[in-house]
């Protein structure tokens, strides 16, 4: 090799070097202008979802009414993305006080949707049906959202759990649509209620199972989402799992709706840590 | 068999497949030397039934953008003419090397009509093994 063949490659390299840098910078501004777009976008989006999330928070009942008819009553309800599947009902009527939770399937926007829906659907039975059978209401729910999402094909359904508490008889009334709930006991025993039901809104027809509970004071109810048990973290990173629901429920079984309700979630979020939430979250705890 | 055609580059034809795999041999090819070397090629071309050629330019370590000017405008129309018509290239794996090969083909892009847009017409293939892989099932010696 000569000197001129290194001289060739040496011009040839600056060339190469110089309309590389030149298309390297042009991708690097195309990139930059794309990167503003899709900011404005996810902007854009995150307003959106934020302030559908306050709207969605404030359709959700005023515990005070639930509270009205028992020692103590409190709810969280902690979805996702500030929107999603978990909600939660409490309904007053001639004596009686009727709540429960829903937790639709899917996350974020969808989900709020469905549980949206379901949640006007459960207030117009409340007015036209006997609102002291959860069977029944449970029931035309299921047809009124089958009829509505899954008549051509099966894509939103909700999981939950309804009752009606009658005070004056402490007399409780409730089922199930593969909710979960625990009863506490005064003295600490804690059972988890039935699993059972089917899903609200999978199947055109179809009946619920109907329970009864009485209540004796100290008594207490927790409903809540697979979400609060499904939570990964941990130092191993797994699930918080019911067994460790349940120790947590019989240590404090003590206290009262509120302060069990803040201890649960302080339990929660010590156990996420800087997890990811895994799904949305919703639970309400009730001290007859 | 290999034939050196020079310091830079190597042929073998592969008659089966009517092929020719064109290997550099250097990591850098000066203009002058690159068009003598690919007018010999395009003789061979003339000579013998290539259909497929396939340009290693593996070892390359500098993309110089005139002489592919020249291959992209004047050699490529010219072996068609003969009957070559399929054309495959091997870079070196050099994320660098192939930014450079960006750049320059947009420089190429910007100089040509969109009527002679298939001389640009180049499929990459990771090695020679894939290159003739590629070329038998094209030909149709292989079931896809």
């Amino acid at each position: 090799m000569n000197i001129e063949f290194y001289k060739e490659q040496l011009l040839a390299k600056e060339d190469m070097l110089a309309r590389t840098t030149k298309y390297l910078l042009e991708v690097q501004d195309n990139l930059i202008q794309r990167n503003d777009v899709i900011s404005g976008i996810n902007k854009s989006l995150f307003e959106s979802i934020s302030f559908a999330g306050i709207i969605q928070t404030s359709l959700l009942p005023d515990v005070e009414i639930l509270k009205k008819h028992t020692s103590d009553a409190a709810f969280e309800v902690n979805n996702q993305i500030g929107i999603g599947g978990d909600s939660v009902i409490i309904k007053e009527s001639d004596g009686t006080v009727s709540f429960g939770l829903m937790d639709a399937t899917g996350h974020g926007i969808p989900a709020a949707m469905l549980s949206i829906s379901a949640m006007m659907i459960l207030n117009e039975l409340f007015a036209s049906l006997d609102s002291t059978q959860p069977e029944i209401l449970l029931k035309e729910l299921n047809a009124r959202l089958f009829a509505t999402f899954n008549k051509m094909r099966s894509i939103a359904h909700l999981e939950g759990i309804l009752c009606v508490y009658s005070p004056g008889k402490r007399m409780l009334k409730y089922s199930i649509a593969k909710g979960k709930g625990i009863r506490i006991s005064a003295d600490g025993t804690i059972r988890s209620l039935p699993s059972a039901g089917k899903c609200i809104g999978e199947q055109a027809t179809g009946g619920y199972e109907q329970y009864e509970l009485f209540c004796e004071p100290g008594d207490k109810l927790l409903l809540y989402s697979d979400g609060l048990t499904d939570q990964f973290g941990g130092s191993r990173n797994k699930k918080f799992g019911k067994r460790r629901l349940k120790e947590l429920l019989s240590e404090n079984h003590t206290l009262s709706a509120t302060a069990l309700k803040e201890r649960i979630l302080q339990t929660f979020n010590d156990w996420k840590g800087d997890f990811d939430q895994t799904d949305d979250t919703c639970f309400l705890v009730i001290d007859f | 068999m290999d034939t050196k055609l020079n310091d830079f580059l190597l042929t073998r034809y592969e008659p089966d497949s009517s092929a020719l795999i064109c290997c550099a041999s250097a990591e850098f090819i000066p203009l002058r030397d690159f068009k003598d070397s690919f007018e010999q090629i395009a003789r061979q071309v003339e000579k013998f039934p290539v259909k497929n050629f396939v340009f290693d330019k593996s070892l390359l370590r500098t993309f110089d953008q005139k002489s592919m000017e020249w291959y992209y405008m004047n050699w490529k129309p010219k072996v068609k003419q003969f009957g070559l018509v399929n054309h495959y290239k091997i870079l070196p794996e050099l994320p660098w090397f192939l930014e450079a090969v960006n750049a320059g083909r947009i420089s190429i892009l910007e100089n040509i009509s969109d009527d002679r847009l298939d001389q640009i017409q180049i499929t990459y293939v990771k090695d020679q093994e894939s290159a003739m892989h590629a070329i038998r099932k094209t030909n149709g010696e292989l079931r896809s």
